[in-house]
């Protein structure tokens, strides 16, 4: 009778794991969703101000922080005439905790990366 | 010692109700089937069912990438704006243009080369990127575009297909190529001073 208990228990645990397991993988797409969001309202503000001054590479870059990247390189069209390709290009790294294998979980590092052209916005008047 | 028979009505009973050892009386399971039922329940409960979750989540991120680089290369066709047209009044974007700048961004935002195939193999569109539809619309007397949008100004209306390869959970479960094709469609505003302030 205990080792029925034990086996159980033991078979309870794997299934539990794998449900961890599985709900951890749709973690990197959120926190890649979230990223994106992020840096798209970065490359919208640099269309209309026709690149991204340092004021807001600097708030881009406490936004990123905050919501748990490290690892920020931020590099941007600082400047263009109106009507030129203005781009953002950011590289963060996130990292988590992940399960690896039968009950061992480790720390595990993930660089992504966000690189966007638009135009600086041009006003006929 | 002679044994008391107790009336039924003094018995307790350990258990009331249905149990499944009911069904074999004096078997109640064994530890194999317990692995089995465990392993049964992760292959064929658990691994679909997230298959399905993260197939849907990698679906909207992929649809919302495209989505972004649409309104970028639709914003971005200010660009074919006809100049001499636009400083006697009217606003019109000249076609051959307008197709080129657009091609041009959404190469520049999705890793696309010229014909609209992915660079490399790690690009987030496997399957490369078809324009379907890429139209102006002036949103006069209440216009609509082809899917029935209503358009009120100088719009772009932008529809395209990309394909982009489906999670491994999918292919080794339903089979298939791996390969799945979205559409996605933006109406996007051109901004227009003069048509604003109603001169």
């Amino acid at each position: 009778m205990p080792a029925r208990a034990i086996l159980t228990g033991f078979c309870l645990a794997v299934t539990v794991l794998f449900a961890v397991m599985l709900v951890e993988m749709m973690i990197p797409i959120g926190k890649k969703a979230d990223f994106s969001l992020i840096c798209s309202e970065y490359l919208s503000k640099m269309e209309y101000l026709n690149g991204l001054p340092e004021t807001e590479k600097q708030q881009l870059r406490q936004k990123l922080e905050a919501a748990g990247f490290r690892g920020i390189v931020i590099a941007g069209t600082a400047s263009a005439p109106k009507g030129s390709m203005l781009t953002l290009s950011v590289q963060v790294t996130c990292s988590r905790q992940d399960v690896v294998g039968l009950f061992i979980r480790n720390a595990r590092e993930t660089r992504m990366c966000y690189e966007k052209s638009t135009v600086a916005r041009k006003i006929y008047n | 010692m002679k044994k008391v028979q107790w009336p039924e009505k003094y018995i307790i009973r350990r258990r009331q109700g249905f149990a499944p050892e009911d069904l074999f009386p004096g078997k109640r399971g064994s530890m194999p089937m317990d692995v089995v039922l465990t392993g049964g329940l992760v292959i064929f409960i658990l691994l679909p069912l997230f298959a399905v979750i993260l197939e849907h989540a990698l679906l909207l991120a992929v649809r919302r990438e495209i989505s972004d680089a649409l309104d970028m290369s639709c914003l971005a066709v200010y660009e074919s704006i006809d100049v001499p047209e636009a400083s006697s009044g009217r606003v019109t974007l000249d076609a051959v243009n307008l197709e080129e700048v657009f091609r041009l961004y959404l190469q520049a935002n999705l890793s696309l080369d010229e014909n609209l195939a992915p660079l490399s193999a790690g690009s987030l569109l496997q399957g490369g990127l078809i324009i379907r539809e890429l139209d102006v619309l002036y949103g006069e007397d209440g216009e609509t575009c082809s899917l029935g949008n209503p358009v009120r100004r100088l719009t772009v209306h932008a529809v395209v297909a990309g394909s982009y390869a489906t999670g491994l959970f999918e292919r080794a479960i339903f089979g298939g190529e791996g390969i799945r094709t979205v559409m996605v469609h933006r109406d996007v505003e051109i901004p227009d001073d003069r048509r604003e302030a109603g001169l």
